[in-house]
């Protein structure tokens, strides 16, 4: 290092990103000796006193009539115009769904399916996920009775999970209630449900060094999904839930993932933009836990070819353009 | 000075929270309370005001729905600058675009082709555009900390990387600028026209291991 001044190291040093590193102590013991070091430390002292004093020219910055405008239109259509049609099951937000000062009116002949979106108001959201949530127990009570439960699957446009169930019973009846209330959000596959990735809850709690051994088969012929071929069998490291109630082994911090078709492929939409090269396919995801944490384990293939276990976790998401990555491997 | 509230009237956290439980214009106020410093911040750190306005968009409807998830770690600017950066890099890695000017090589006769020092009326166009010309986690770092004011500290919280990290990255981007401006001749491995690496990535994926 000595006699060959390295700037940007000197720039960390007179920055203070050395303070108190070893690397720091050298840098200035070099400054304090070298002469060249020394020149280089004058020179690029005084060059950044002068970047400061150009970059206090730039005049402060207002937001435009025009976008705040715009920003104020997005933010009322996302406060009333979901709300308005909201799902009976969840009370309308205080001055929200039905304010008329607080959203412009739905445009007539807006389509049923926008009309039937969740609500985008958190109050809402919350309490229709409470609401699904609930619902959701109650049927897996109700399918407690079954022989068997053995695995949780939906496609990525359901809007609540389909319980994929091994055998049959009459045994529930007095249930009907609660299941036939979620029938229609435990809608029919559709046509392209093939090339939907598998969608698990297999309470697993996942490792780095098992993630690429691991990864959950396709189920076998679920209800409603007669026709779909039998899997090859692959199971993953504990029993696929058989006898749980699928829901039951969501984690908490993954279920508004779990219960919202738009959050969760907002999501997976992450992950697979994340991966190269493109196109990717996503094969398998499985609301589990990673090392003990709550996580979504996804499995997916690169363009190249090439397989990849992904690990995100419960904010994936959340924070725009941020799919909460904690693990990623390629596993071959 | 995230954290700065108005002597009167509810707190960002009272006004988030306000709108978690249903307030249909708690939500409104804390974007005109804050719009200026989170479009500065994002029309900076994008230099194209229609993807900023698209960003920042993105960024106030994220935070709007997922606001009840919120845990209070951070201040509610800290999270609200967080989104809009984070929609920021989102439509840069979109567009594929991160423009970096390779940096001079050093020695006397490069000199010649560095920027010319900015006549006076021109400094404003001319730092814009050699801020444009920063590695973009450079700029960002830039834009807080040295043109929105927001100490290190805060900035460290908004990016979620190490206050070293942001120290570095506003120590390498003012170094480049000095080069770009014509303040700093020569600059030795500030040039090689390589992006000046950082030493924490922002949570973009990377290669593998644990976070």
């Amino acid at each position: 290092m000595n006699g060959e001044v390295d700037w940007e190291l000197l720039a960390d040093h007179l920055g203070g990103a050395l303070a108190g590193t070893p690397e720091g102590d050298r840098v200035a013991q070099l400054v304090s000796t070298d002469p060249s070091w020394a020149r280089a430390a004058t020179e690029l002292s005084a060059a950044i006193a002068a970047v400061t004093r150009d970059l206090r020219t730039l005049p402060p910055v207002t937001m435009p009539d025009d976008v705040t405008a715009r920003l104020d239109r997005a933010l009322a259509a996302a406060v009333g115009a979901p709300e308005a049609a909201s799902a009976p099951d969840v009370a309308a937000a205080p001055g929200g769904a039905g304010a008329p000062d607080a959203a412009p009116a739905a445009p007539a002949g807006r389509p049923v399916a926008e009309s039937r979106r969740p609500p985008s108001h958190p109050g809402a959201r919350k309490r229709r996920r409470a609401a699904r949530w609930g619902a959701g127990l109650a049927l897996a009570a109700g399918v407690a009775a079954f022989s068997a439960v053995s695995l949780t699957e939906w496609q990525p446009d359901q809007t609540f999970p389909d319980f994929i169930v091994e055998g049959s019973g009459d045994e529930d009846k007095a249930s009907d209630g609660s299941t036939d209330q979620l029938a229609p959000e435990a809608a029919a596959p559709t046509a392209d449900e093939e090339a939907g990735p598998l969608m698990v809850a297999t309470g697993s709690n996942y490792e780095a060094a098992t993630l690429a051994i691991t990864e959950p088969a396709r189920p076998t012929p679920v209800l409603g999904h007669q026709n779909r071929p039998s899997p090859p069998v692959q199971a993953p490291e504990n029993e696929l839930g058989v006898n749980e109630a699928p829901p039951s082994v969501v984690p908490d911090p993954l279920a508004w993932l779990w219960l919202d078709p738009a959050e969760r492929n907002e999501c997976l939409a992450l992950i697979a933009a994340a991966l190269q090269p493109p196109p990717v396919s996503i094969t398998t995801v499985d609301f589990a836990t990673f090392e003990g944490e709550p996580a979504l384990i996804v499995w997916a293939t690169a363009g190249d070819g090439s397989r990849w276990a992904w690990v995100s976790g419960p904010d994936c998401g959340l924070v725009t353009g941020d799919p909460d990555v904690r693990y990623q491997t390629q596993i071959s | 000075m995230a954290d700065a509230e108005p002597p009167a009237g509810r707190s960002d956290a009272e006004l988030l929270r306000a709108h978690v439980d249903g307030d249909p214009t708690a939500f409104g106020e804390l974007f005109h309370r804050h719009r200026d410093r989170l479009w500065a911040v994002a029309v900076r750190t994008l230099a194209d005001r229609e993807e900023a306005a698209d960003a920042l968009q993105d960024a106030l409807l994220s935070a709007h729905r997922a606001a009840a998830r919120f845990r209070g770690d951070s201040a509610v600017t800290t999270w609200l600058h967080r989104i809009v950066i984070n929609a920021c890099l989102d439509r840069i890695r979109r567009r594929k675009a991160q423009p970096t000017v390779p940096l001079p090589e050093e020695g006397p006769d490069r000199s010649t082709e560095l920027a010319a020092r900015p006549v006076d009326h021109d400094t404003v166009l001319v730092v814009r555009q050699a801020l444009n010309q920063l590695p973009v986690d450079q700029r960002t770092a830039i834009v807080l900390v040295d043109i929105q004011g927001y100490s290190v500290a805060e900035a460290a919280a908004i990016l979620e990387v190490a206050e070293g990290t942001v120290k570095s990255r506003c120590a390498r981007g003012r170094a480049r600028l000095a080069v770009l401006l014509g303040h700093l001749r020569g600059g030795g491995n500030l040039s090689a026209g390589s992006t000046v690496p950082s030493t924490q990535g922002f949570a973009a994926p990377g290669g593998g291991g644990v976070r």
